[in-house]
């Protein structure tokens, strides 16, 4: 009888279980506030004064300008660590830098600008656009280029990821899923009166199947991601610094 | 094949946490009873249980989560109720619970199974017939458990658990139900 009665609980169990997880099996989608704000250098305050400001500010480069290039290191999330979204701890890569510098070689040839120099992380002290300027004017530039980047990873499970309830479908089955999303941006500032000549901003989004078991980890798959953001960026970036007069 | 289970193990390794239970269990038949009708009152399935070991990420997915749970631990009930009589009940527990872990409603399903090594009754004083060891049982476990996170970040729950299983009591070749429901109490060690 005992035996009888532990089998029909474990029954129930099972499929009370299977109908649970068969809920919903969607992605819960990105969180672009956060990234957003991971990206930014600057804090936007709204009162008059500041679009006054913003206003009074003219673009004075010379002809061909000294350009300082900074890529911003990742900031923490916002959401802490226990957001339903990952976002990873990642770096830029010399890959990614040699990348852009490829920009920084054909707007010399040119004639834009007359020297491109990176600004090294251990010269600035905060992140922010002042402290960004002030590390850019001790090298004598005229302008001054912020790279930054943010990206998440939202992992879930498709139709098939129901069997993993049953364990060894773990180890074959393909029923997860991975989005990743990585945003980067550009802009282009003046180290003397910070007026914004331009910015640019790409996004790239891969979406990939896998086996439980088997699945990449956050940290390459925001670099794949990162990759061809970076290749959307730079092209954007060539297309609008070539098309606006600085 | 080799290549195949160093990859699962470098994967599980990279992302395993650990935990600490306690917990008490009762049920079961009694064990008095089944060794011959002495004076103490203990069910084969009572005790409190301590376990720890490590967690397995299986599919580190949201909101439908899967994880493995290996552990030891050690599950043990005393009779003292008289000076230099007493009766000792005690096991070693090895088990392996599957759970299914929903992040948004924060619970934890699992099931799985559970090996009891090194059991013995210890009695001595009035109760010392009692005494005898038991064979190694095996058993199955279903587990729920609803979790939450601390202001400090760390993630704890409390959970009932289920766990089937007879013990062969060896000196009196006796079978005996082990059938218990735990409250149980976790602390999770990233």
């Amino acid at each position: 009888m005992s035996m009888l009665l532990t089998s029909i609980t474990y029954k129930r169990f099972t499929v009370g279980f299977l109908l649970l997880i068969q809920l919903s099996c969607a992605s819960k989608g990105f969180n672009r506030g956060d990234l957003k704000e991971q990206i930014s250098v600057t804090k936007p305050e709204f009162n008059n004064s500041e679009i006054k400001d913003a206003f009074n500010k003219k673009p004075n480069l010379p002809k061909s300008f000294k350009l300082a290039v900074y890529f911003k290191s990742p900031s923490p999330s916002s959401l802490g660590s226990q957001s339903k979204l990952s976002s990873v701890d990642w770096r830029w890569t010399e890959q990614d830098k040699a990348m852009l510098e490829t920009i920084a070689a054909d707007l010399k040839k040119d004639g834009v600008v007359s020297d491109v120099f990176p600004l090294m992380n251990s010269l600035v002290v905060d992140e922010d656009l002042k402290s960004l300027r002030l590390a850019a004017a001790k090298h004598q530039a005229d302008a001054l280029l912020v790279i930054s980047g943010a990206g998440q990873t939202d992992r879930y499970i498709n139709k098939l990821g129901w069997t993993y309830a049953l364990t060894l479908p773990a180890l074959f089955i393909p029923g997860s899923e991975v989005d990743t999303l990585f945003v980067t941006s550009a802009a282009l500032w003046d180290v003397r009166n910070e007026f914004l000549y331009l910015t640019a901003e790409a996004e790239a989004t891969t979406n990939k199947t896998y086996v439980a078991a088997f699945g990449k980890p956050d940290k390459e798959l925001i670099n794949d991601a990162k990759t061809s953001s970076l290749i959307q960026l730079k092209g954007e970036l060539t297309k609008m610094i070539k098309g606006t007069k600085l | 094949m080799y290549k195949l289970a160093l990859l699962l193990l470098t994967n599980a390794a990279l992302a395993s946490s650990g935990f600490l239970t306690f917990g008490y269990g009762d049920g079961g038949d009694s064990l008095s009873s089944a060794s011959g009708g002495q004076n103490y009152r203990t069910h084969a399935g009572s005790g409190l249980f301590f376990m720890l070991g490590k967690i397995i990420t299986v599919s580190p997915t949201v909101p439908h989560h899967f994880e493995a749970q290996l552990g030891i631990g050690y599950l043990f009930q005393n009779d003292a109720r008289e000076q230099d009589s007493s009766v000792s009940w005690s096991r070693v527990p090895i088990e392996a619970i599957y759970f299914y872990k929903n992040t948004i409603e924060n619970f934890r399903l699992g099931w799985g199974s559970t090996c009891h090594i090194n059991s013995s009754i210890n009695a001595k004083g009035t109760n010392a017939s009692a005494s005898t060891s038991v064979e190694n049982a095996w058993g199955f476990v279903l587990a729920a458990e609803k979790l939450w996170v601390t202001e400090t970040n760390e993630m704890m729950s409390i959970g009932l658990r289920h766990t089937s299983m007879n013990y062969r009591l060896t000196a009196f070749d006796k079978v005996v139900n082990g059938d218990n429901l735990s409250v149980t109490f976790t602390g999770f060690l990233f």
